[in-house]
């Protein structure tokens, strides 16, 4: 079959592609981003949830 | 380092093969296959915590990963124009081979189309049809209609690659 002739060029692919980077540092680097970004994203939720929060209690109060 | 973190990196590192072989069968230069592969584990991270092991986790690299680069590819409109890859330049890109059958195996990978593509590798992985489709978010006649015109695709350039009417 056309596909079985390639099975062992896949599998050398891997084991070459795999010698390309991706090392522990690099991975830590991108969790250490994605939990920065979402900290910050929370950070603007709250943010704007707080400020929305005064507004009502300010036309609450005002009215 | 906490318990999930260390077992994610873990799962990576055993794995590494899969994201970034993906990553070369699908784009060419040292900054897209960076930008890309980074893409991908910040995906396969924040679905990390709900992977519940229903399937290998192989299986869930392949289509988290998968599916992130095809996205991708989706968006950037103007290279799906130039999906199909001349013969020459198929060998200015060529990234690790010398050896014949393996040339042709670079050949066609950058000759088929992204879902294609995604199809022939997970085949060369030994999955079956059922598992593909639902890798990729198929069904089973699509998977089964574009494996039928792939193998004719490779049949007829195989035969080509035989009979040495083409040089590749």
């Amino acid at each position: 079959m056309e596909v079985q002739r390639f099975k062992a060029s896949w599998q050398c692919y891997k084991s070459k592609a795999a010698l390309h980077g991706l090392d522990r540092s690099e991975l830590l680097e991108i969790i250490d981003k994605s939990e920065k970004v979402s900290t910050y994203s929370l950070l603007r939720f709250s943010g704007a949830s707080t400020v929305i929060f005064i507004l009502l209690m300010v036309c609450l109060h005002s009215g | 380092m906490d318990h999930l973190t260390e077992r994610f990196l873990r799962s990576i590192e055993e794995y590494k093969s899969i994201i970034t072989s993906l990553c070369y069968a699908y784009y060419h230069s040292a900054e897209d296959i960076k930008d890309v592969r980074q893409e991908i584990v910040l995906q396969l991270w924040k679905s990390f915590e709900t992977f519940k092991g229903e399937s290998k986790i192989s299986t869930w690299i392949y289509r988290v990963s998968l599916n992130t680069i095809l996205s991708r590819r989706r968006k950037e409109k103007k290279q799906l124009e130039n999906e199909l890859v001349s013969l020459s330049d198929v060998g200015e890109k060529q990234l690790f081979f010398h050896d014949d059958d393996d040339q042709l195996f670079q050949y066609v990978l950058n000759k088929l189309k992204k879902e294609d593509k995604a199809i022939f590798i997970l085949q060369l992985e030994g999955y079956q049809i059922k598992e593909i489709a639902s890798i990729l978010g198929l069904s089973i006649t699509n998977i089964s209609t574009r494996l039928y015109r792939m193998k004719s695709f490779l049949r007829k350039n195989l035969n080509i690659k035989t009979h040495g009417s083409t040089t590749i």
